[in-house]
């Protein structure tokens, strides 16, 4: 089931800047789907009109079956944004009940969802700290409890990663990652982060100059930039490189080793990565995108 | 509506500015100093002064005191003129007080929001934008309305206690106050939060925003000056036709603001 859907969607803004142009999109139910792209290719945009703060110039957003300009879709999906902060005077409870409160949840209602978040990320005895005082990287988590709470179907996620250490970023990744295979969340991610997508998405869209350039599942994508995988086969007296497009022509190179009579200690497919994947796309030039 | 959200929005909004001593000192501040120590001081002054260094009767002075009902237990110039200055001038001091708490809270909760980055992820969450102007508004409506009726509440026992033990009367007790606190008050902090709504939403940071604000303090001190040199009389009727046209100035101006205080335009600003 498609959650997410967009078609022709397209943003100019009132100072003729194209944001966003003919973006299609779809992204299925439970899937953790990572849109990747540079400093200021659309990727914010994007989310804002996902998540109905934007109105699109032309085309088409679908939410749940919703126009994203529908209040029904904020009450069914939550955002984070790098930029977005949570009030640092108050304490970590009393923020997230204030923000429980924006979707209707009497504290009797959200305190048993509050604890259990709070405990799943080891932070329930911070409770009643400021949040100002604590670490960027606890507050991130926070900020994650926050989009929780009211138990959405979408979450949309804009670089939840930015500003932390790699430890903490590892911390926070892999507690989306967990909260989305657990939760059954659909996640719509958003990050120039690579290493850290490439472990937790299911599916990637590359985005440049507000188009979307590629997009599919690491092996749709990786496959899309070479049409032949190389194989390397190291033998105690040499290292032989093969080309091949089929896996059943991987028998036939290792046949071929063990008749010159060379004793074979490794063979490897070497396939392009996901991060060589990302900058054939983005390192291509508007001329060759258009 | 929902009004469980806007409640939160106020709350929370109040919150701030009791968690931050720059913002509530002056809140404080300013309305123990305008409203209580100045006139007390005046009023102290005068009696114990009366008759040692009179009021000459100049006839500027003599016109003044024709403009204003003044009871006959006030029969020496002195009396007079604290009367006059205590039930007339001070009506624009006391106007101050909602421009002042209007505009400190409007810009820290709709500037301030923004330059801490909150507002952001506050346009996220499925609050309407109705919701979150009416909050906006409120949250900077009530506290401007209770310090200025505390404030009052305040200079009419103070002052009136002074009065009563050296004059044997009270001073503070035209009709006039009622209208003045009762309706301008609220219809002047209406109009500084509906002209801060246009400013906050052009404004990045509450300070610009206060900056731009503290302007609307200037007709309250033409009116005071005015006041005092005759030039402007107060009365009731003049009092109450006043307040109902910035009432209505007020509605005109959200009503026309509101429809431009949506997500976009919000997050376009920050």
């Amino acid at each position: 089931m498609k959650v997410i859907q967009t078609l022709n969607l397209s943003k100019t803004f009132d100072n003729n800047i194209i944001a966003l142009s003919e973006f299609n999109l779809e992204v299925e139910k439970g899937e953790i789907f990572g849109l990747l792209g540079p400093n200021g290719s659309g990727k914010t945009t994007t989310v804002r009109l996902l998540n109905g703060t934007l109105t699109p110039s032309s085309g088409m957003t679908s939410i749940l079956g919703l126009q994203s300009n529908n209040q029904e879709v904020r009450l069914k999906t939550s955002t984070l944004s790098e930029s977005a902060m949570m009030y640092e005077h108050m304490t970590v409870y009393n923020n997230l009940l204030f923000f429980a409160a924006m979707y209707n949840l009497r504290e009797s209602e959200v305190k048993p969802k509050i604890k259990d978040l709070l405990t799943r990320i080891n932070l329930w005895e911070k409770r009643d700290l400021k949040l100002g005082s604590l670490s960027t990287g606890m507050k991130k988590r926070i900020y994650l409890v926050r989009c929780l709470l009211h138990s959405p179907e979408i979450v949309f996620l804009d670089e939840p990663t930015s500003g932390l250490d790699p430890e903490s970023a590892l911390q926070v990744n892999q507690l989306i990652y967990e909260l989305a295979k657990n939760d059954g969340l659909t996640v719509f991610l958003c990050t120039h982060n690579l290493p850290l997508a490439e472990m937790i998405c299911d599916t990637f869209g590359f985005i440049r100059l507000g188009k979307m350039i590629a997009v599919g599942n690491k092996e749709d994508i990786v496959h899309s930039i070479a049409e032949e995988n190389k194989l390397q086969i190291d033998t105690l007296q040499n290292t032989h490189h093969f080309n091949f497009k089929e896996r059943d022509e991987i028998n036939g190179f290792i046949r071929k080793i063990l008749e010159q009579g060379e004793n074979i200690c490794e063979v490897k497919v070497i396939r392009p990565t996901l991060e060589e994947a990302y900058f054939h796309y983005i390192g291509k030039t508007e001329n060759e995108l258009v | 509506m929902n009004w469980f959200r806007i409640r939160a929005i106020i709350k929370k909004d109040i919150s701030a500015i009791t968690a931050r001593k720059s913002l509530w000192m002056p809140l404080i501040l300013v309305p123990f100093i305008l409203c209580l120590i100045l006139p007390c001081v005046m009023l102290l002054l005068s009696i114990k002064l009366g008759g040692k260094a009179p009021i000459h009767n100049s006839g500027s002075i003599d016109k003044l005191f024709k403009l204003y009902t003044i009871p006959a237990e006030f029969i020496t110039s002195d009396q007079k003129f604290v009367y006059v200055f205590m039930n007339y001038a001070f009506i624009p001091m006391f106007m101050i007080l909602p421009v002042m708490t209007s505009s400190i809270i409007a810009a820290y909760s709709i500037s301030g929001e923004k330059e801490k980055k909150t507002l952001e992820t506050l346009l996220y969450t499925p609050v309407s934008n109705k919701e979150l102007l009416t909050a906006k508004l409120l949250a900077a409506f009530i506290p401007a309305i209770v310090i200025t009726v505390v404030s009052f509440g305040t200079y009419f026992c103070v002052g009136n206690i002074i009065s009563l033990i050296y004059l044997k009367t009270m001073i503070i007790r035209s009709f006039i106050w009622i209208p003045a606190i009762l309706m301008l008050s609220p219809a002047i902090s209406l109009l500084t939060l509906s002209l801060n709504l246009i400013i906050s939403l052009r404004a990045k940071s509450s300070q610009e925003s206060q900056q731009l604000s503290g302007l609307i303090v200037l007709p309250l001190v033409f009116l005071l000056i005015s006041q005092l040199q005759g030039l402007l009389v107060l009365n009731t009727f003049y009092l109450i036709l006043f307040s109902l046209i910035l009432f209505l100035l007020s509605m005109v101006i959200i009503n026309k603001i509101a429809p431009r205080f949506d997500r976009e335009s919000i997050i376009n600003t920050l």
